[in-house]
Parts: structure tokens; sequence; C-alpha cells
């Protein structure tokens, strides 16, 4: 069977192409700032962290769930400190990259009008498996070295609020991801169908 | 064109006598492919024996063309 490339599917890949090298360059630049700080004051860095809404005064019509997002400034970091910054970062920074490069290599088989191939079926496995294990994975890293960050031995950055910093090493359910998973399970499954009829048809003379 | 190469161990008895029909008739394989409408390459594939199935359609039209049975093309092979 002759392969039937498409439009769409030529426009998917390189969308996701252009999206992973804007990914890969995103990430080289937070890298960069996290451990020499190169876009701002080199002198501070700036962390994620998340403080509990007792420690927030607020109207009393006003209701918050759950802990409040906010940016710390660390001024004067050590080298430590933004080495221990910079993992979280360097962490979610490959799982995205992984996730893109493998939808993009699907997303050219697309473009060359013969997706059904045995590699496409272990490329969506993997990214199942990287949806269903590798975000609460990405999570407890974060968690684990935002504590660390935070902690006494560590942080140099003055008082804490009273409530402490709310992250912590946790395991984090996702519904999102485990459906994603799912999904591209099943896709996996859908597209070995597909290679098997592929294959069964190639070599029907 | 196969886009994979099927199992060098086919998964049946099939036995393909493409090339003994075309000696008796004095035809090539490409005079073959060009009258039924396959490739050469395709009944190449078929001719050695690798092939995993055969449509009717193009069954019929090679027994058209070299006059004769299906029979005459397939054996089954016991073990």
């Amino acid at each position: 069977m002759d392969p039937m490339p498409s439009r769409a599917a030529r426009t998917a890949y390189l969308v996701l192409t252009v999206i992973f090298l804007i990914t890969v360059v995103a990430g080289l630049v937070l890298v960069a700032h996290r451990l020499f700080g190169l876009l701002q004051d080199s002198h501070t860095l700036s962390v994620p962290a998340s403080i509990s809404v007792d420690d927030v005064r607020l109207p009393e019509t006003f209701e918050i769930a759950g802990p409040l997002p906010v940016t710390v400034d660390l001024v004067g970091p050590s080298v430590m400190q933004r080495v221990i910054a910079t993992v979280p970062v360097l962490v979610w920074w490959a799982l995205v990259l992984v996730a893109l490069w493998l939808l993009r290599k699907v997303a050219r088989s697309a473009a060359e009008g013969d997706p059904f191939r045995a590699s496409n079926v272990t490329r969506l496995r993997w990214l199942g498996a990287l949806f269903l294990l590798g975000f609460p994975l990405a999570t407890m890293v974060d968690g684990y070295f935002s504590d660390l960050l935070f902690s006494a031995d560590v942080w140099t950055g003055g008082p804490l609020p009273p409530g402490g910093i709310a992250t912590g090493f946790q395991v984090v359910v996702s519904a999102p991801a485990i459906m994603a998973a799912v999904c591209l399970f099943a896709l996996a499954e859908v597209f070995a169908y597909g290679a098997r009829l592929r294959e069964d048809v190639d070599a029907t003379i | 064109m196969p886009r994979s190469e099927p199992d060098p161990q086919p998964d049946h008895r099939i036995g393909v006598h493409l090339d003994r029909v075309l000696a008796d008739r004095g035809m090539t394989l490409t005079e073959l492919a060009e009258r039924v409408g396959v490739t050469v390459v395709n009944l190449s594939v078929l001719k050695n024996g690798r092939a995993r199935a055969v449509r009717f359609s193009t069954l019929s039209a090679i027994c058209d063309v070299l006059d004769c049975q299906p029979g005459d093309v397939l054996t089954f092979e016991r073990p």
C-alpha cells in the first residue's frame, strides 16, 4: 500500500517540531537563569512556592481554598541553593522534552503517510507511562527539593511565613494525567491493531 | 510495493509454483506482471513464497493470463 501523507499530519508535525524547539530553548534559558541569574539581577533567585491561606489577611467575605502560589526572592543565593532550585526545573523540562519528542516522532510517521508502525505503538505506550508515572514522580521531586530549599539548613532568605511553605514531598494523584495515560494506552492498542492490519495488507498480493 | 518484508518463516504450508508454470508457458515474470496488473516486486514476493495472502482477483488474473487452474500455481504441502 502506498503511503498517503495528509496536509493535516504534516502541519501537526511542523507545529510539534516548533514547540519542541521552543521548549529546548526556553528550558536552556530557564536553567541558565536559575543557575547563573542571566535574566534578571544575578544576585536574586526567584523561586515559586505556596503558602497557607492562614498567613494571608483577607476580608471576611473572601475565601480561598488550598495554598496560595507565591514567588519568593532569595537574595544572594549560594551555588547549592541555585542547584537545589534548578533540579525540579530540569526534571520537568526533561519530562516535557521526552513527551514532545515522542509525539513528534508519531506525527512525523503520520506526515510520511505511514503511522501504523510497531515503533509508534511503543512510543504511545511510553507516552502513557510518562503521564502515569512521570507526572507524579516529577511532582514528588519538585516537592522534595522545594522542601529542601526552604529547610532550616539551607534557607537563608529571612523569616518564612508562620504557616511555613506549603509544599512538600507528596504523591500527587492527577486525574487528568491518569485519563491522558489511559487514552494513550488505548490509542497504542489501536495503532497495534492498525500495524497488524497493515502488515497483512502489505504482504497481500 | 510491500513496506515490510513478510516473515522468512511463513505460518502456512502453501507452495507456490508460479516459476514452473511460467517456464511451461515460456513467459517471464515481468511480462506476467504487466498483463496481470501487479508490480514485478509483488509477483516476485509471491513466486518466492514470501506472500502472506493472495487476492482472488489477483489469482483470477494470473490463471487467466497463464491459462491454468489455481491448483497449478498453488499446492498444499503436507509436513
